[in-house]
């Protein structure tokens, strides 16, 4: 496994937990205090700030190549993937709140509601792009077998 | 028209070159050796330049180590 897969791991691992556990808080939360009180759930979406440290917990590889072309085209699909997934997240997003402001016969969105949209697109382009980079490199089961296998 | 698949022999080559490792070949064509066994197993196609860089470390032409199969 090489560095970027490490960080890919703990960028998936990190956002996930993170998403999950706002979830659950804020869903507790909501029955138990109700809205706006619960949105304090998503507090526990900070815990994906740990996939920033990826960069600096895993070292560079001691290989003469750190980065090749493989590993460019793994990125470029990867990153394209987490492009798209966060366009059609925000764009599904935007609609759904539509849907809900209008069918509730709200005029108007509160200001605050601005700022989580764009954390919701960035979260899935973050995590779109690390699953991608997992699922391109994990086709090649190879990469764990002895030299001349 | 039938899908065509890029085969190769680096396996054999690198054999025939003296018993070489993925990992001495990595080096010599400036790859990781995860992108050797990626397009020993055929699930990466190289790209024309390293294609050609493959091909001169086992002075072989590009044709001789690369084939389409249908």
């Amino acid at each position: 496994m090489n560095r970027i897969q490490k960080i890919s791991w703990l960028t998936v691992i990190s956002l996930g937990v993170a998403f999950i556990l706002s979830a659950i808080a804020v869903t507790v939360l909501y029955f138990q205090l109700g809205f706006p009180r619960a949105w304090g759930g998503l507090a526990f979406l900070g815990l994906g700030g740990i996939a920033g440290l990826g960069f600096i917990v895993f070292k560079e590889d001691d290989s003469k190549v750190k980065f090749d072309e493989r590993d460019r085209q793994i990125n470029l699909i990867a990153a394209r993937a987490g492009f798209g997934l966060a366009y059609m997240a925000f764009g599904a997003l935007c609609m759904g709140l539509w849907f809900y402001f209008r069918k509730h016969g709200i005029d108007s969105i509160h200001i605050d509601v601005l700022p989580l949209l764009f954390a919701f697109a960035g979260f899935t382009a973050f995590f779109a792009h690390a699953l991608t980079i997992l699922i391109l490199y994990g086709r090649n089961k190879a990469d764990g077998e002895p030299d001349n296998g | 028209m039938g899908e065509e698949k890029l085969i190769n022999c680096i396996r054999r080559c690198r054999f025939d070159s003296g018993e070489m490792t993925q990992q001495q070949l990595a080096d010599k064509a400036g790859v990781t050796r995860q992108t050797i066994i990626a397009i020993e197993q055929g699930r990466y196609s190289p790209s024309l330049p390293l294609a050609i860089k493959l091909s001169r470390i086992f002075n072989k032409s590009v044709e001789d180590i690369f084939q389409l199969k249908n």
